[in-house]
C-alpha cells in the first residue's frame, strides 16, 4: 500500500492563473520604483556636488534608450501605485461605530493625497527653474 | 428532451482526479458522463457517478449548503465548494474535479487536514478570556461596535479554499496561511479576549504574517467574504505597531 500522493508546486507557478500573473508584475514594478528612487537620490547627490557635471550628466538623459527607461518607469510607477491604493482598504481599518469606513473613501484620499503632493513637488521643481537654480 | 428516468438526455463530461493507494502506482484522471442539469452543482454530479456509476469514487461532503465546509475541491483549477458550483457554469465544457491544492492526498478528493487542524491549535483560535469566571456568574457583555470589529472574520467555515488558493502555502507548507492567521485575528480584536500576547510568537514568527506576500487571492476564493488577506495585512500592521511602541516606549503598556 502507498501513501498519501504528495504535490509541489513548481517554479513556473505564477504562470499558471492570470490573478498570479498580476502579483508578479505588481511585484516587479517594486524593482522600477526602487530603481528610480536610487537614480533620482544620486541625480540630487550630483547636483549638490557640481553644477557642471550634473548638467554634463543631464544632457546625457536625452538619449532614446534613457528616454525609454524613464517612460518603462513611469508605466511601472504607475501601475504600482494604482494597486497599492486599491490595496489599502484591506490594511487600513477605519471605523465609524459599528460600521467601516468605505474603501471607496481610502482609496480616493490616496488619489487626493497624490495629487496634492504632486502639485506641491510640482511647484517647488517649477517655481525653482523660473526663479533660477541657487 | 427528457429521457427515461425523467433526466434531459444531455450530458456533461466530468474528468475527476483518482488516487487509490492500495491498488494503483500513480494517481489518474478518470472520465464520467453525467446528465447535465441546469439546477445542479459539481457535488450532485459526484453523488450521481458515487450512486450509479462507481462506486469506489472517495470524497467529502455534508451539508450542501455552504455552511460545513467539506466538499471543497479543486474546479477547472479553482479552490470551490462544489455545493456551489453549478455545472452550467461549465457546460458544454468538461469539468475537472480534483483534491484541494498543496495538500496531501490520502485517497482520490479526499486531502489530508491533518496539517490545517496543527495550525488552528498553534495560533490558539479559542477565546482566551481576561477574567476566568463561570458564565452563571456574569455575561461576557459586547456592544454592537465590539461585535463589528470581529464579526466578519469569526465567519471562516474552516473549507480550507482559501489554502489552496496560496501559492506562498503550496511554496512553504509550513506558512500558518490565511484561515488560521484570520482566525487569530478574530480572537485578537474580539473585546473579551486577552491572549494576543500568547499569539504573538506564533503570528508574528517566521512563519507567521511576514510570510505572506498579499497575492490576495484567498479573499477572492473565500465563500464567506471573510477576507483572510485583509486578516493578514491587519495583523502585520498590528504586530510593527506592537513591535514600535516595544522600542519607543519600552516603559509602556504593551
Amino acid at each position: 500500500m502507498r501513501g498519501e500522493y504528495r504535490r509541489s508546486l513548481g517554479s513556473g507557478w505564477w504562470r499558471t492563473r492570470p490573478a498570479y500573473l498580476r502579483f508578479m508584475l505588481r511585484e516587479l514594478t517594486a524593482f522600477f520604483v526602487g530603481g528610480y528612487a536610487i537614480f533620482l537620490l544620486s541625480l540630487l547627490h550630483q547636483a549638490g556636488r557640481e553644477m557642471l557635471g550634473f548638467v554634463t550628466f543631464a544632457e546625457t538623459l536625452h538619449s532614446p534608450v534613457r528616454v525609454a527607461l524613464h517612460l518603462a518607469a513611469l508605466g511601472m510607477a504607475l501601475v504600482h501605485t494604482v494597486t497599492w491604493f486599491h490595496s489599502a482598504p484591506k490594511v487600513v481599518v477605519l471605523r465609524r461605530g459599528e460600521r467601516r469606513v468605505s474603501p471607496g473613501v481610502i482609496i480616493g484620499a490616496q488619489y487626493a493625497l497624490w495629487v496634492l503632493v504632486s502639485l506641491a513637488i510640482g511647484d517647488v521643481v517649477i517655481g525653482t527653474g523660473e526663479r533660477g537654480a541657487p | 428532451m427528457v429521457g427515461p428516468d425523467g433526466e434531459g438526455t444531455e450530458t456533461i463530461c466530468l474528468e475527476v482526479f483518482r488516487y487509490l493507494p492500495d491498488t494503483e502506482e500513480a494517481p489518474r484522471f478518470q472520465r464520467y458522463e453525467v446528465p447535465f442539469r441546469r439546477d445542479w452543482v459539481v457535488l450532485d454530479a459526484l453523488n450521481y457517478i458515487k450512486d450509479r456509476l462507481d462506486g469506489t469514487l472517495s470524497y467529502r461532503w455534508s451539508c450542501r449548503m455552504g455552511i460545513c465546509g467539506s466538499c471543497g475541491m479543486m474546479v477547472n483549477g479553482v479552490p470551490k465548494l462544489t455545493c456551489a458550483a453549478f455545472l452550467r457554469e461549465y457546460y458544454p465544457r468538461r469539468v475537472r474535479v480534483e483534491p484541494l491544492a498543496h495538500f496531501p492526498v490520502i485517497r482520490d478528493l479526499v486531502i489530508n487536514l491533518d496539517d490545517f487542524m496543527d495550525k488552528l491549535r498553534q495560533v490558539r483560535s479559542w477565546l482566551i478570556p481576561r477574567e476566568k469566571r463561570a458564565q452563571e456568574e456574569r455575561e461576557f457583555l459586547q456592544t454592537p461596535a465590539e461585535l463589528a470589529r470581529y464579526k466578519q472574520f469569526s465567519l471562516c467555515i474552516n473549507c480550507m479554499l482559501c489554502y489552496a488558493a496560496c501559492p506562498v502555502y503550496g511554496l512553504e507548507p509550513r506558512f500558518l496561511g490565511p484561515a488560521a492567521i484570520a482566525l487569530a485575528q478574530r480572537y485578537n480584536a474580539d473585546s473579551r479576549d486577552a491572549g494576543q500576547a500568547e499569539r504573538a510568537s506564533v503570528l508574528l514568527g517566521e512563519e507567521g504574517v511576514w510570510e505572506c506576500t498579499f497575492v490576495g487571492q484567498c479573499s477572492v476564493v473565500c465563500p464567506k467574504a471573510v477576507d483572510p488577506a485583509g486578516a493578514i495585512q491587519q495583523a502585520k500592521v498590528a504586530g510593527a505597531l506592537d513591535w514600535y511602541r516595544s522600542v519607543l516606549l519600552p516603559w509602556g503598556k504593551r
